[in-house]
């Protein structure tokens, strides 16, 4: 385990150079918030100086003196105060700056993720679960704000003032200053004893109160079967151990923070105190000691042990955006489709499509499409058929290109697939997808999506077509409305005759549809019907079929069964075969049967296929 | 502030920690006012060249005694304050997990686990909060602020407290503005961040669309339009934030010069010494922290109210099937009569779920109940594990006495359930299948999984029944979870075996060969099987089957007498077709052609 976090960390420290290569275009803000903050600190610095200077010279030691001294008082006192003025704006522009500087910096980084990911080949979607992905390009970049904004700075200014209290201490006493010096190995081995002890409590509380979440997770999930076994003592003694076990590791970890951090601290500040005046209580003895020198240190002392403070707390967020650079770094470094794009303007006209022997393996274990043969003639309407898993959608994602195939060779009006660019592929292939996704935007844009060309008649024109006009024309704005997100505020069936008309303003030569295992009721389910045959229209088509019901008019019927074509032919043939086809359509019966909620007498159409 | 009313009751059980650490905390202040004060009087012994080594030797012992007694005090009210914190929070997890184990199947039909998950989390951890940092800040800021100040005034000058105090208010004010102006521009920076949170999310669940469609150009357009936007709401963010820090120390600043001035004026009326113009400004560092910290948590509190609010009305919430005062213990003789006149979740009258259901159920039956989706078949096994009581004129009766006079406990030990969503735990496949006898042996164990048809597939892992299930373990398919839940349900040795639909995800093969497993289990012992299924061939040897509708009978009898009798009925209807479509493998692998359904060689006579 140690060397596993050993490796994380230096990859980590690699991240943050690689990070600080993002400031790069902001050097200038950076530095310019680095000097003011370097002013700043020093003004803060001056404050002790003045007042040593107000206690030994201008804080009158009889009445006689009032009158001059009066005036240069208020003086040092305007000087004093312009100390905490300059110091207070000099803090807020140079935050300012850091903080414009972070954002752009944060929002440099996710622009390029961003559109880094959506470049990557489409395998990487398949390993990577989407809510990672997001939290990537999101959260993680806010960790590096974060970094940016607080650790930075912090760390910055921290350092600054320890060595600045060090400058003014050497000017007032220097072996004094050295004596404070000593302080600090004590106070670095403090928090490094701090944090080997700290850290594996924190470890087991975290974990602890993982379990216990994870326990009453279990138990709310399987309260049924907990109450019906009689287990609830049983589950109660497991839960209370370690809800003790929790405690416990919370109480050691409230002694460890209280032993070693904010009292211990002030204990050692007390000390050094201590010495301080007994130093100068010492000194006064033999010369003449000036209390403002004393006081200033005094003060000065105060303030050494904040920075100490302030780094000790920046740790953890340090850690933390070291963490989140490095996920993000490991996105950036996958590798995007680089593929050369052919020069070749060839487009799609005609439709033809030839599939001879591809093989497909998604993970180069198991065949998706095993040596997949069959030929669709421009305007051909081909159905594919079989059990989730046969290779039915492996077959769309090869035409579209999302995958590339091992063997054999794909031909697009005879050339081959790999002869296209991507986007005379794209344009010419319309996918229809199951579960249609509807964009952020308004309806005309999800039907256009976004091709300048297409004008807004035809987009109207198009929706039409496939009956989406109607329910368009009713919505608040129209073809203007926006659905919102995912275009949940539409129903199954509405979202389906959009993604028709967004097809049908494409004008592909070849549709892949992959039909919606979705039941829709009553009307639109019959004007998805009608405009699926509109789609359908002068096109080869290539559709996954789920429901049996709408392959039959289909020229070729493919079957598949574990990434191979077992059976072909049009419906009539292969309902009058034994096989895989005629189970399919038995099975899906059943299935429809057992579903209906009115006992109506289906056994004619049980007849006519026996 | 009225959640420290509302907590009395559990803080009552803390008050002596809570007492001792307010004690430690004014200790504390106390003795934090001598080091100031001490310097003082060497500053001016130095002044005044007045200083003898004698009073040094004690000022410097003195700093040294308090500094340690004070970090001794710290560490008490620190342990003892928090620490109570933490013994409430334990308690009231611990009881809260008590209360759910308690509720019936009612209370978690209307509530999500997420949503109660959220009280057990968030609820308690904003509770902890209030009673720990929340208490500690209150008490600290009014005991040290007015420590502080008393010596301040009493100790030093009134005149000169009042001078140094005129800032403050300003201050309040001034943050009080930052606040309010930094609550919608916050707000407006959280929504923004939101919106590019779910730009990304679509772009990334739809990536495939967008691939497809060439929107790839759009999308990135779209999120750097966001990103931007998010970068102006954050920037408007900064400029507000970025004001505290420099104003407090710029009003802090301004208190100082006033009492360094107003200082130098009370001594040149010798009205002041040095030495205690310095304890005062020291005293004024002092008095910082409290003063800022006053109000912060006022809003932790009203977080924390809250959230008590919901935990109380959660642990309000009373069982609704609870023991009768006088409740039996169950009895051996397991038969049951099933006499419903009806049955519903709710009130109303049309939402029904059971109506005129009459069974007798001798021990040792093998009854199969089958029908739609939503027929009432699992509610009818919820009523005989009385997840549900029922309303008065129905029953349902073991050996003859009605369930509501029996213990929960020893009724529910009668019945071993496989539901149809099998819930397993994390942990070994061990402890899963001994989850209702946990101190089963694993011999028994393993025949348990035997008779499941799993034991097989679980020596096939690599750590055979030590096997780790859930997030860190292995994962299990559909029919294997169903198959570790009937063994664990053998395992139980109940009586009567209540199967929810439990072979659903099973092939027909295993589901033969366990059913075949039952009938056999069911002659040795004479148990009662309760078998509800979608599948019909499973009810073949069932003495009796019901099959129900809308909450209704429909039909009933054994397998052959449903099929004579009623042969144009629902039972033989679906029957056929399932046996048609279903048996067709089966029963070509065996090369036997079916030609009359009854005589289909699914289970051995």
């Amino acid at each position: 385990m140690t060397t596993e976090s050993a490796k994380v960390k230096t990859s980590g420290y690699q991240g943050l150079a690689k990070l600080v290569g993002f400031a790069r275009p902001y050097q200038w803000q950076c530095l310019g918030a680095f000097a003011l903050l370097l002013l700043a600190t020093a003004l803060e610095m001056l404050t002790p100086w003045l007042m040593k200077i107000i206690l030994d010279e201008h804080i009158p030691r009889n009445l006689a003196d009032t009158v001059g001294g009066n005036q240069n008082l208020l003086m040092m006192g305007g000087a004093l105060f312009a100390t905490y003025l300059g110091s207070a704006i000099l803090q807020y522009i140079q935050s300012i700056k850091f903080q414009t500087a972070a954002l752009h910096i944060v929002h440099d980084i996710r622009r390029m993720l961003f559109a880094h990911v959506l470049k990557l080949p489409m395998r990487y979607f398949d390993s990577e679960p989407t809510g990672l992905l997001v939290s990537r390009i999101t959260n993680d970049s806010e960790m590096l704000r974060q970094m940016f904004v607080s650790v930075i700075p912090a760390m910055l200014q921290s350092v600054f003032r320890v060595v600045g209290i060090c400058v003014a201490m050497t000017l007032l006493d220097v072996r004094l200053m050295f004596m404070t010096l000593l302080l600090i190995p004590l106070i670095l081995l403090a928090i490094r004893i701090y944090q080997k002890l700290s850290h594996p409590v924190i470890h087991g509380i975290r974990s602890q109160l993982a379990n216990i979440n994870t326990r009453i997770n279990e138990s709310l999930n399987g309260m049924r079967i907990v109450q019906a076994t009689g287990q609830e003592a049983r589950l109660q003694q497991q839960f209370d151990r370690d809800n003790e076990q929790w405690s416990q590791l919370k109480h050691k970890n409230i002694n460890i923070d209280s032993l070693l951090l904010m009292p211990f601290t002030h204990l050692l500040n007390g000390i050094a105190l201590a010495v301080v005046v007994g130093w100068f209580g010492y000194q006064a003895g033999y010369t003449v000691i000036e209390v403002g020198t004393m006081y200033a240190f005094i003060n000065y002392l105060g303030r050494f042990f904040e920075p100490f403070r302030q780094i000790t707390m920046q740790m953890s967020s340090l850690q933390q955006a070291l963490v989140a650079s490095e996920r993000i770094f490991q996105v950036l470094d996958e590798t995007t489709d680089t593929k050369q794009q052919p020069d070749s303007t060839t487009s799609i006209d005609r439709g033809k499509l030839v599939f001879n022997n591809v093989s497909l393996s998604y993970d180069s274990k198991n065949q998706a499409l095993d040596s997949v043969s069959f030929t669709v003639e421009p305007g051909q309407f081909v159905a594919i058929v079989g059990h989730s898993g046969s290779g039915k959608s492996s077959v769309i994602n090869l035409l579209i290109r999302f995958y590339q195939y091992q063997q054999g060779e794909i031909l697009i009006d005879d050339q081959p697939l790999s002869s296209f660019r991507e986007e005379t592929l794209r344009q010419g292939i319309g996918l229809v997808f199951q579960e249609p996704y509807i964009f952020s935007g308004t309806m005309a844009e999800n039907i256009s999506l976004n091709h300048q060309h297409i004008t807004d008649e035809q987009v109207q024109a198009a929706a039409r077509k496939v009956h989406a006009d109607p329910f368009i024309q009713n919505l608040a704005q129209g073809y203007q409305h926006k659905p919102g997100p995912g275009g949940k505020a539409l129903s199954t069936g509405e979202r389906q005759l959009l993604s028709f008309a967004r097809t049908i303003a494409q004008n592909p030569r070849i549709l892949l549809l992959d039909e919606a295992t979705a039941n829709i009721d009553g009307e639109t389910e019959h004007h998805i019907k009608e405009a699926l045959i509109t789609l359908r229209e002068n096109r080869t088509t290539i559709a996954v079929a789920h429901r049996l019901s709408t392959v039959v008019d289909a020229d070729q019927i493919l079957v598949m069964e574990r990434g191979k074509i077992v059976q072909r032919g049009t419906h009539e043939e292969l309902i009058k075969l034994e096989g895989h086809y005629r189970e399919l359509y038995m099975a899906q019966q059943t299935a429809r049967q057992l579903q209906e909620t009115t006992a109506k007498d289906d056994s004619n159409t049980l007849a006519a296929t026996t | 502030m009225k959640l420290l009313w509302k907590l009395r009751f559990i803080l009552k059980d803390f008050w002596r920690q809570y007492l001792l650490a307010f004690a430690c905390l004014q200790i504390v202040s106390a003795l934090n006012l001598l080091p100031p004060w001490l310097i003082g009087r060497v500053v001016d012994g130095v002044k005044n060249n007045s200083l003898t080594r004698q009073e040094l030797t004690q000022c410097v012992a003195g700093i040294v005694a308090v500094s340690v007694a004070v970090y001794g005090f710290r560490y008490l009210w620190r342990s003892r304050l928090y620490g109570a914190a933490i013994e409430l929070i334990r308690k009231q997890r611990s009881q809260l997990f008590a209360h759910f184990t308690k509720l019936s199947p009612e209370f978690y039909q209307r509530h999500t686990t997420g949503d109660l998950m959220a009280h057990a989390t968030n609820d308690l951890n904003a509770v902890e909060e209030s009673v720990g940092v929340g208490i500690m800040t209150l008490v600290d800021s009014v005991i040290a602020g007015f420590t502080v100040l008393f010596a301040m005034i009493f100790l030093v000058s009134g005149q000169l407290t009042l001078l140094a105090m005129l800032p403050f208010p300003l201050l309040v004010w001034v943050t009080n503005r930052y606040g309010a102006a930094l609550h919608s521009r916050f707000g407006h920076a959280q929504a923004m961040f939101s919106s590019l949170n779910e730009e990304t999310r679509e772009s990334i669940t739809g990536v495939r669309a967008v691939k497809a469609h060439q929107l790839t150009e759009r999308q990135i357009q779209r999120f750097e339009q966001l990103s931007h936007e998010t970068v102006a709401a954050n920037t408007s963010v900064a400029k507000i934030d970025s004001l505290f820090g420099p104003s407090i120390n710029l009003f802090f600043g301004l208190s100082f010069v006033l009492t360094l001035v107003g200082g130098a004026w009370l001594i040149s009326r010798d009205e002041l010494t040095v030495g205690l113009l310095t304890s005062f400004t020291l005293y004024l560092g002092q008095a910082l922290g409290p003063l800022l910290q006053f109000g912060w948590q006022f809003s932790v509190f009203r977080r924390g109210g809250a959230s008590w609010h919901r935990l109380e009305t959660l642990l309000a919430r009373q069982p609704l099937v609870i023991d009768a005062n006088d409740a039996r213990q169950a009895p051996d003789d397991t038969r049951l009569s099933i006499n419903i006149q009806s049955f519903g979740y709710q009130e109303a009258e049309q939402s029904l779920v059971l109506q005129d259901i009459r069974a007798n159920i001798p021990a040792g039956t093998f009854l199969g109940i089958t029908g739609r989706t939503g027929s009432g078949k699992s509610t009818l096994l919820r009523l005989i594990m009385r997840e549900f009581d029922l309303p008065a004129r129905s029953t349902i009766e073991m050996g003859g006495i009605p369930l509501q006079q029996l213990t929960i406990s020893s009724l529910r030990k009668k019945l071993a359930w496989v539901p149809q969503e099998p819930m397993l735990f994390s942990g070994t496949i061990a402890d899963n299948i001994r989850f209702a006898a946990p101190d089963a042996p694993l011999e028994a164990v393993i025949e348990a999984a035997k008779m499941a048809a799993i034991d097989t597939e679980i020596t096939a892992f690599k750590e055979g029944y030590s096997s780790l299930l859930g997030e860190s373990g292995i994962n299990l398919s559909g029919g294997q979870k169903q198959r570790l839940a009937l063994a664990r349900a053998l395992l139980s040795d109940a009586p009567i075996l209540l199967l929810d639909d439990s072979f659903s995800a099973l092939d027909m093969k295993t589901e033969a060969h366990i059913l075949q497993n039952l009938m056999n289990l069911r002659r040795q012992q004479n148990k009662t099987i309760i078998l509800i299924t979608q599948r019909l061939p499973e009810l073949i040897n069932a003495d009796h089957i019901l099959v129900l509708d809308h909450g209704r009978i429909i039909e009933q009898g054994n397998h052959e007498q449903l099929l004579r009798t009623n042969a144009t009925g629902w039972y033989a209807k679906i029957f056929y077709q399932q046996a048609k479509a279903l048996l067709q493998p089966l029963a070509a692998e065996s090369a036997v052609k079916p030609t009359t359904l009854s005589e289909v060689p699914l289970h051995d006579h």
